[in-house]
């Protein structure tokens, strides 16, 4: 299918109607359903300027944007939208931020528990080689053989 | 959490196993399944005209199972199809209607691949990909299976085997 | 000798070489033999001048037209202009992987420099073993699956030719290799933790591993700059940035090594945070490798992918294997590394922490929303897109967050927080909220008015931070200020370069929320003579022609405009917009024509023409502002990167060094 695609789509020769930014900024929030990751305002497929012209003409019905993107749910399913419904499984996705800081933070929290309440007890329980070794390591670069 | 480090790596590759072994990463499924078709008629193509009239499209009282099929004379695997559904429409065309939907296409290059292929089942011409929208294509060829009742059982995408096609007209038969 | 073969030979040495020089640094760790990490060191020249053979091989079949090389005969073609030609080995996949390789043999060979003198003993080999078995995979990886030096068996008399996408800029002779080379020189830093690990020092490796780091993050970010100015100028959408999957990929490495550069001045300074720069690094070349994965197996949509093939399972293999080496070894020193002391949050340390810590949810967040798709449709079975609206949103959140942390960080001392600090904040929200309460007043969105307070902000902290530096030591030295600042300048390099990077961050986000916020796309039919007006142009087209050229045939709209008040300012000429028609593409191709000017940038696209008569054509106007400030602030952030490497710099760095915790 998708050497079917790389072929000539031959473009009618007519002109394409006239589209104010209100279409793009639609369609820049869909997908171009032929395409490998491009929205239906980036791709001059023809699907695309078809679908253009589709938002156009409701959008000159008097159409809302939610309407239209409805309109395009309908036939093609979530997976047209950029936007990733906050429901369901993508709910998750919407929630990546809180929980990527939650779980990142809680990380932080525990190590920095740690590593404090190692420096109120003594380092008591470390190697003589081990001391050794740490402060070979404490040298700056330089210094080392 | 870094001691169960062996999980997420086996758990991230597994993912990624899984989204390369998949036979066809791109299929969508359609929403359509199980769903009335969307209805429309459009102009028939020339040759069409005197035999099935001046338009042609999915409407009640077709009482018919139809095999809707999306197809574009750029799209290399159509040439493989185009015959197969032709041999199937002179073997069927008492049961089943199969009616092209010719997409994203010059008329005059759509009637060529029609002359080439011989083809007599009945296409009607959607320059522009207006229905193909309506019936959420993404890529051609496209073919929806609709019975009597005019829902739709499936869509494939992608070229047509002969064995697919087969199980598809017995499916919509039953 | 024909170049198929030089290339081919040459590739299967570079592989043997590496090997053999795997097998050398595994005896130099085990046998503690100085002698064997010396060989193996003198291994990685060889292997630098076989993958260079083999590199230039490829060159020469693409340029003696040598259609009888598998890889000239599918992506390359004899009419290509010279610099197409010589391009034209990254362009593709086996040759990508290549210039890959050719580039990690030169960073091998730069680190064997370093074995011995400030790379230790103890963890030389270990560092150049771990490089030499990338290495190995690479080319393996090209011997055995992705040749480019395959046969030919009945030559064509031309080739392919190369993707149009990928001609139709000279902006590809440079993003790639700088992306490469960002890409690469993560494997060094990498390489440096996995010997620390192995040879169980925990401390050392960070001075020169910052350096590195720092390397591939300036050539990173380049290359991330490079881009988005290629797909602005190139794609004809108007944007820079579309949070593709393989976009993202590039971004991840680049905020994981962000988030190091961070931590590890945490680390140098107190010791502390040992483990999480172990973990940021793996994980910063890992998503390196991430990257390459997703780019070549097609396993996510990307408008970026190359062609998939069986090459996808072995980078899935390879980047287990990354991940595995450096998570495994990590969770088995980890219980070691004890590390001991106190983190003040109300000191740089703690806002250095803090901003690693959003930096970390960043990489989280775009990974994620990158994988999610595919998590779905694991669990479900259901397709579904997480795209640009999206990611867009999310990023605003953070990026505020993270403008707050980048502006108070410098400002806080590492001890505990003072009087003078306190009124330097003070000042800095001052600056905040006049700033936003201007764009406010000015009638611009909330976001951008938060845009142009939080750029105050930060631009009031650098000031502040320079500022005082220079009158105190003008004051005690007696000095004028300026000799005082050209002495503060060079030899604090590393505070100074910073400021300097700071400032392009701020900048571009400056720029990020005027161009996303007040981007407008419209398109009008012009009928031959025909004027258009809108925001405040006057575009009129004055004929529409053809020209045939060696690679492509282009038809072309020449356009006149004016501005006819204060929103078109600066949009005055005359242009050619044009399609290109390449032989090896049905559709045509739009190349943009961007006029830049000091707020707007006004951007023509021919999408259509009359092809019988000529009487007509589509044109698309995409107005944009701020988006030549974005291309500065870039150049900002590169030349910032560079001072802190500045050689002299280097000195400095390593008398800064105070590892012992306190002040």
């Amino acid at each position: 299918m998708l050497l079917a695609l790389a072929l000539a789509q031959p473009s009618p020769n007519t002109p394409p109607p006239d589209f104010s930014p209100e279409v793009f900024k639609i369609a820049g929030q869909l997908r171009c359903p032929v395409c490998q990751g491009e929205s239906a305002a980036e791709s001059n497929a023809g699907i695309a300027v078809e679908m253009r012209r589709i938002i156009a003409e409701q959008l000159a019905q008097g159409r809302s944007e939610a309407e239209i993107r409805a309109f395009f749910v309908e036939r093609y399913g979530d997976w047209i939208l950029y936007e990733p419904p906050a429901r369901g499984l993508t709910l998750w996705v919407w929630l990546s931020p809180l929980l990527g800081l939650g779980l990142l933070g809680f990380g932080l929290w525990r190590y920095l528990a740690r590593v404090r309440a190692r420096a109120l007890t003594t380092a008591s329980d470390v190697s003589e080689e081990e001391i050794a070794r740490l402060e070979a390591e404490l040298q700056s670069p330089e210094r080392q053989p | 959490m870094l001691r169960f480090w062996p999980v997420w790596v086996l758990l991230l590759g597994g993912l990624f196993y899984w989204g390369l072994q998949r036979p066809n990463k791109d299929e969508l499924q359609s929403v359509l399944v199980g769903k009335p078709a969307p209805s429309f008629s459009l102009p028939l193509l020339a040759p069409y005209r005197a035999q099935y009239g001046a338009e042609m499209g999915i409407q009640e009282g077709l009482g018919k199972p139809v095999l809707l099929n999306i197809w574009a004379s750029w799209c290399i695997p159509c040439r493989t199809e185009a015959p197969l559904l032709e041999r199937f429409h002179q073997q069927y065309k008492d049961q089943v209607l199969i009616l092209g939907v010719n997409v994203q296409d010059s008329e005059a290059e759509a009637l060529k691949f029609i002359q080439q292929y011989g083809l007599t089942f009945p296409s009607v011409y959607d320059g522009r990909g207006r229905i193909g929208i309506e019936y959420g294509y993404y890529g051609v060829p496209e073919t929806f299976v609709i019975d009597r009742k005019g829902t739709v059982l499936a869509r494939h995408a992608g070229e047509l085997s002969e064995a697919q096609l087969r199980g598809y007209i017995e499916q919509v038969l039953r | 000798m024909t170049p198929g073969l030089l290339g081919g030979v040459s590739l299967v040495a570079a592989l043997i070489l590496s090997a053999l020089g795997l097998v050398l640094a595994v005896l130099a760790y085990s046998l503690r033999d100085g002698r064997y990490l010396e060989a193996a060191k003198r291994l990685s020249l060889l292997t630098l001048l076989a993958a260079a053979t083999s590199f230039g091989a490829l060159e020469w079949a693409i340029l003696t037209d040598d259609f009888s090389v598998s890889y000239v005969a599918n992506h390359s073609s004899a009419s290509n202009p010279l610099w197409v030609k010589l391009v034209t080995p990254w362009a593709a996949l086996e040759g990508s992987i290549l210039l890959w390789a050719l580039l990690q043999t030169a960073y091998t060979w730069l680190v064997g420099l370093r074995a011995g003198q400030s790379l230790d003993v103890w963890r030389a080999p270990v560092a150049l073993g771990t490089l030499f078995a990338v290495q190995v995979f690479f080319f393996a990886v090209m011997v055995f699956v992705a040749h480019p030096f395959d046969a030919v068996p009945n030559p064509p008399p031309d080739g392919l030719g190369t993707n149009p996408l990928l001609q139709n800029h000279w902006m590809m002779a440079v993003h790639p290799v700088l992306m490469y080379l960002g890409f690469v020189g993560l494997s060094v830093p990498f390489a440096y933790a996995v010997a620390a690990m192995v040879a169980r020092r925990y401390q050392s490796w960070i001075f020169e591993t910052r350096w590195w780091t720092l390397v591939a993050w300036g050539f990173l970010t380049a290359a991330i700059f490079t881009g988005k100015w290629w797909s602005y100028e190139i794609l004809g959408w108007g944007g820079y940035w579309a949070w593709d999957p393989v976009e993202n990929a590039s971004i991840i490495p680049w905020l994981l090594a962000t988030a190091f550069l961070h931590t590890a001045q945490v680390q140098e300074r107190k010791g502390l945070f040992k483990g999480w720069n172990f973990a940021f690094i793996t994980l910063a070349f890992a998503a390196t490798v991430f990257g390459t994965f997703l780019t070549r197996s097609g396993v996510i949509q990307s408008v970026h992918a190359f062609a998939s093939g069986p090459v996808g399972a072995w980078f899935l293999v390879f980047l287990l294997g990354v991940m595995a080496v450096g998570l495994g070894l990590l969770a088995r020193v980890s219980s070691e590394i004890r590390e001991a002391g106190e983190v003040r949050w109300k000191s740089r340390e703690g806002a250095l922490l803090a901003g690693a810590l959003f930096f970390g949810t960043f990489a989280f967040v775009v990974v994620l929303g990158t994988l999610w798709p595919l998590v779905v449709e694991v669990v479900s079975g259901a397709k579904v897109s997480v795209g640009a609206p999206f990611f867009n949103q999310v990023s605003v959140p953070l990026g505020i967050f993270m403008l707050l942390l980048m502006g108070i960080g410098p400002v806080l001392p590492w001890r505990n927080t003072q009087a003078e600090v306190v009124r330097n904040l003070a000042a800095m929200l001052v600056a905040l909220g006049v700033g936003t309460l201007l764009g406010l007043a000015l009638g611009l969105s909330l976001g951008v008015s938060l845009a142009i307070g939080l750029f105050a902000y930060n631009l009031t902290a650098i000031w502040l931070m320079v500022a005082q530096g220079v009158r105190a030591r003008s004051r005690s030295l007696g000095i004028p200020a300026g000799q005082a600042l050209w002495e503060l300048a060079a030899s604090h390099k590393r505070r100074f370069g910073s400021h300097i990077v700071h400032f392009g961050v701020a900048l571009a986000a400056l720029t990020i929320a005027f161009s996303q916020t007040y981007r407008v796309t419209e398109q009008k039919t012009l009928q031959v003579g025909e004027t258009w007006q809108t925001r405040g142009l006057e575009i009129r087209l004055l004929s529409i022609g053809a020209r045939e050229e060696s690679n492509r045939f282009a038809a072309i709209a020449p356009i006149e405009v004016r501005s006819t008040s204060r929103e078109g300012w600066g949009a005055d000429g005359r242009y050619e917009t044009r399609l290109n028609f390449y032989p090896q593409m049905g559709s045509p191709l739009a190349t943009p024509v961007v006029r830049y000017s000091l707020y707007n940038d006004y951007y023509f696209v021919l999408m259509q023409f009359d092809q019988e008569k000529g009487q007509w054509a589509t044109i698309k106007l995409i107005v944009t502002p701020m988006v030549w400030w974005l291309w500065v602030a870039g150049l900002i952030i590169v030349l910032g990167t560079l001072y802190i490497l500045w050689p002299a710099g280097a000195r400095v760095t390593s008398r800064q060094v105070s590892p012992v915790a306190g002040d």
